[in-house]
């Protein structure tokens, strides 16, 4: 006999374990906010002081009488998603369906003892207009879902990886939605749902009138029924329809206008009568409970929990000045922010230095992969050296321009946490290829060189430019006549700044070295690293050698060999 | 006039007053600035990577071909990367090859049908001089400014074809054009150090202080740039970076499209003149309270 949820007590204990869990999953995650060390650890603070500082600020923010810009971002950028809308048109419409659609059958549907009803007294789940809106909002859900899968097909790629949450989350939604609209259906062909409604709430007479009856709803409403032999005239459908609108009508609008439940119903007759044997209707009835319920209790583990950690990072963002970060409530933000991260890639797409990565195809250059990045150095676990370098070259080689930032639909302050990232880098001793040069010198650097040719010839052939061999071709640089004029115009070497760091190889010496064959020691030299590329040395040399060009090469070419190197040995090696 | 325009990766956050100055300024002469969904120019990454880079210049490029408009950028870096990546499209063909297959991912080609402007050059040769001088209402005479050059649109000069590399005059054509003076400076082509910065903080520092102190020598009342960069480490850098002790010897720095702005009589608000780290002593007060002072 099938129960509903507020008769069934296995049903209500099943809700309340799930309640149960999710705030307590809640709970969990939003107190590993202020436990997480994400950033630099020179800018680590004890717990307590990251809990004042961001209580602080939800005080100050709500005292602010910035009401206006709260407002703004709540009702903009919170509900109606305007920042979706910014990029990407289709998206927001996927989103708006799922969100809304998906909200309004929570409230009008699944909260209808505590919602609708309260507004609309006279509520009943069969009447119009709840019959064809609960149809409308499933359908809005099923389109936003059938996008999101097609989004996901379709732009598949580096910019968009879908994963195990992005799965979930479309499959639990699928199997609420497609459930919902199952029971529906099944009740509608149900046999003993309308023989129960019949003893329940039916004022007919005798079996001629239970006959007219079901004759008007096997025809009209679609239930199909095992055993029904009277032959079916106009004027028994008639009667039947005249017992329907005394008994029936008052809470009970025609089945058609559930608009997608009733041809699925109609699709379903075949299978109608032994799916009523079985009583399918409550078997999904209970499919599509436990499903709603599997997905609150899993919501804070799952992308799901976006839909608090999104609201609060746009109103956190949408009411802070994105360039002055407030460090000491910085990392819970962080913390925060990471978890509001939906990964749905429109930062990588907006990525200003995209290019560079398809090019060299080092994923972690994308923002979407350097969250992830962000996620897992902040987790404790230990990265490897290899792995620490790529992270170290993705960081660095973002311009910083904000544009991720900008787009972003969910208002992470994303260029704060490739801040903080890099400054954590640093610390690990993976920071800009242009400081960690600096801990060896020329020679150092060469002896390094040389000892990893003689161990890895192949490397030896990828690092050979592809298209310009300026360093390697003789042409190009035995012109030189060391007449010093490069030397004499550079503003590095006239610098001078400390000498301890003073340039050691002056540009025409980097010319002899070439002719030497020595490239390896020019490789490392300061005066390669330090050069601010100004081209006075190029312009100036009376033989018309690319000097800034051929010092470029050595950079790209050094770069190819330090990377590989281990930073963190020691000098003896 | 009908300009993509190539804001590069520091304009929109760190310097926004240059956009606004540059379409102010722009706008009375009638030029139109169209903004594409471009990338980096390549230029950070050219240490690095030389195929990333001509890569984020080429879809740059290809970007604006597809739209057959000419690309204006007003900062210096951003225009030597573009150059230099058409000049290297342009010679090596092997490049080009594969450039062009990576592009045709996203249905773009490089066919190198544009033209890539520095802002100085649409300036001078496009709206001309004639008109510059004809649109100055309220000319900045007794302010003394020192040319700053900017290296990347200056040199190679057989790739940036932006002027004379050695006895370059553009600049100061066009700053005379608002009224102001100009000053012969021996450091004036010399670069302004925001290329190390971050890498050589003490090197950066070091090569900016020299032209400072070149161009108060000179007798500046502040230096003009037309580079993101350049203005970057001139205004923001210097003011952060310069020990309390120091300040009085501080150059303010001043972006071009901000003078000519001013003497074109455009209001300080879009010219975003305060949101300059330091200001102008001659022109701070004086501008604000007597419009005639100069």
């Amino acid at each position: 006999m099938i129960k509903t949820l507020l008769e069934s007590t296995f049903l209500f204990a099943c809700l309340y374990m799930a309640l149960g869990i999710c705030a307590l999953g809640i709970l969990i995650r939003i107190a590993r906010w202020f436990a997480a060390d994400i950033g630099p650890r020179s800018a680590v603070i004890p717990v307590w002081m990251r809990v004042a500082a961001a209580t602080k600020g939800f005080v100050a923010t709500v005292f602010s009488l910035r009401f206006f810009l709260f407002f703004k971002v709540l009702v903009l950028d919170v509900m109606l998603q305007a920042r979706i809308i910014k990029t990407d048109l289709s998206r927001w419409i996927m989103h708006i369906f799922i969100f809304f659609g998906f909200m309004l059958l929570l409230l009008m549907h699944a909260l209808d003892e505590l919602v609708t009803k309260k507004v609309f007294p006279e509520y009943y789940s069969t009447l119009a207009p709840f019959q064809q809106l609960r149809n409308v909002f499933g359908l809005m859900v099923i389109v936003g879902v059938a996008m999101a899968i097609y989004r996901r097909v379709r732009q598949r790629g580096p910019m968009l990886i879908t994963r195990y949450a992005d799965r979930y989350a479309v499959i639990i939604l699928a199997v609420i939605m497609i459930s919902g609209f199952l029971v529906e259906a099944s009740k509608i062909t149900s046999e003993s749902v309308f023989n129960r409604m019949m003893k329940d709430f039916s004022s007919a007479g005798g079996p001629a009138d239970e006959d007219a009856i079901k004759a008007f709803w096997s025809g009209e409403y679609g239930t199909v029924f095992a055993d029904f032999k009277t032959p079916v005239t106009p004027e028994l459908i008639a009667r039947g329809k005249q017992l329907n609108d005394e008994s029936c009508g008052s809470c009970h609008a025609p089945t058609k206008t559930a608009f997608i439940s009733f041809p699925v119903a109609r699709a379903l007759r075949p299978a109608a009568v032994p799916m009523d044997r079985i009583q399918a209707d409550v078997i999904l009835y209970y499919v599509h409970v436990l499903a709603c319920f599997a997905g609150l209790a899993y919501l804070p583990f799952s992308k799901f929990f976006h839909i608090i950690t999104d609201p609060l990072t746009m109103i956190v963002n949408g009411m802070s000045d994105k360039k002055k970060v407030n460090q000491a409530g910085a990392m819970p933000r962080r913390a925060m922010e990471l978890d509001a991260c939906t990964n749905c890639g429109t930062c990588s797409r907006y990525c200003s230095v995209a290019p560079v990565f398809r090019m060299t195809g080092n994923e972690t250059i994308l923002p979407s992969h350097k969250i992830r990045t962000i996620r897992s150095l902040s987790s404790g676990k230990k990265t490897g050296a290899d792995e620490l370098r790529k992270i170290s070259e993705g960081a660095f080689i973002c311009t910083s321009c904000y544009r991720c930032t900008e787009v972003c639909p969910t208002g992470i302050n994303l260029q704060d946490q490739w801040f903080a990232s890099k400054e954590l880098l640093a610390e690990k001793g993976y920071p800009l290829p242009h400081v960690w040069m600096k801990q060896f010198n020329a020679s150092e650097w060469s002896d390094r060189i040389r000892a990893g040719e003689a161990t890895r010839e192949k490397d030896v052939d990828t690092i050979k430019g592809r298209y310009y061999n300026l360093t390697a071709d003789s042409d190009v640089f035995a012109p030189c006549i060391q007449c010093q004029t490069c030397t004499n115009v550079c503003p590095v070497v006239a610098a001078q700044t400390d000498r301890k760091d003073a340039v050691d190889i002056t540009p025409q010496k980097i010319m002899n070295l070439l002719r030497l064959g020595l490239n390896d020691l020019a490789m490392g030299s300061r005066m390669v690293w330090d050069c601010t590329t100004c081209y006075q040395c190029q312009e100036h040399c009376p033989q018309g050698i690319q000097v800034t060009d051929i010092i470029y090469e050595l950079k790209n070419k050094a770069y190819g060999h330090f990377k590989n190197i281990d930073r963190t040995a020691g000098n003896d090696s | 006039m009908k300009f993509a325009f190539f804001k590069g990766c520091k304009i929109p956050y760190y310097l926004g007053q240059y956009e606004t100055s540059t379409r102010a300024v722009l706008k009375p002469f009638g030029v139109r600035l169209v903004d594409l969904e471009f990338n980096c120019c390549g230029y950070p990454n050219r240490d690095l990577y030389f195929e990333s880079f001509v890569l984020s210049a080429a879809r740059n490029l290809a970007l604006a071909e597809k739209k057959k408009l000419d690309i204006v950028t007003p900062c210096k870096c951003c225009y030597g990367s573009l150059k230099h990546a058409v000049h290297y499209l342009h010679e090596n063909e092997k490049l080009r090859r594969d450039v062009n297959a990576v592009l045709a991912g996203e249905g773009l080609s490089w066919k190198g049908t544009i033209q890539v402007h520095h802002l100085l050059t649409v300036l001078c040769d496009d709206i001309g001089l004639p008109a510059i001088y004809a649109s100055i209402v309220r000319p900045l005479g007794g302010l003394t400014v020192a040319a700053h050059y900017g290296c990347h649109a200056l040199r190679p000069s057989n790739v940036v074809h932006f002027d004379d590399p050695l006895a370059p005059s553009i600049f100061e054509d066009l700053i005379a054009a608002t009224g102001a003076k100009t000053v012969d400076w021996p450091r004036r082509l010399d670069c302004c150090g925001n290329p190390l910065l971050g890498k050589n903080n003490a090197l950066s520092l070091s090569l900016m202080r020299t032209k400072t102190s070149d161009a108060a020598e000179s007798g500046a009342d502040c230096i003009c740039t037309a580079c993101t960069y350049c203005q970057i480490q001139f205004d923001a850098v210097q003011s952060a970076e310069t020990p309390e002790d120091q300040r009085e010897s501080m150059v303010p720095a001043i972006l071009y499209t901000q003078l000519l702005g001013l003497s074109m009589g455009l209001s300080e608000r879009s010219l975003g003149i305060s949101r300059n780290a330091l200001s102008i002593e001659k022109l701070g007060p004086a501008w604000k309270l007597l419009p005639g002072a100069f």
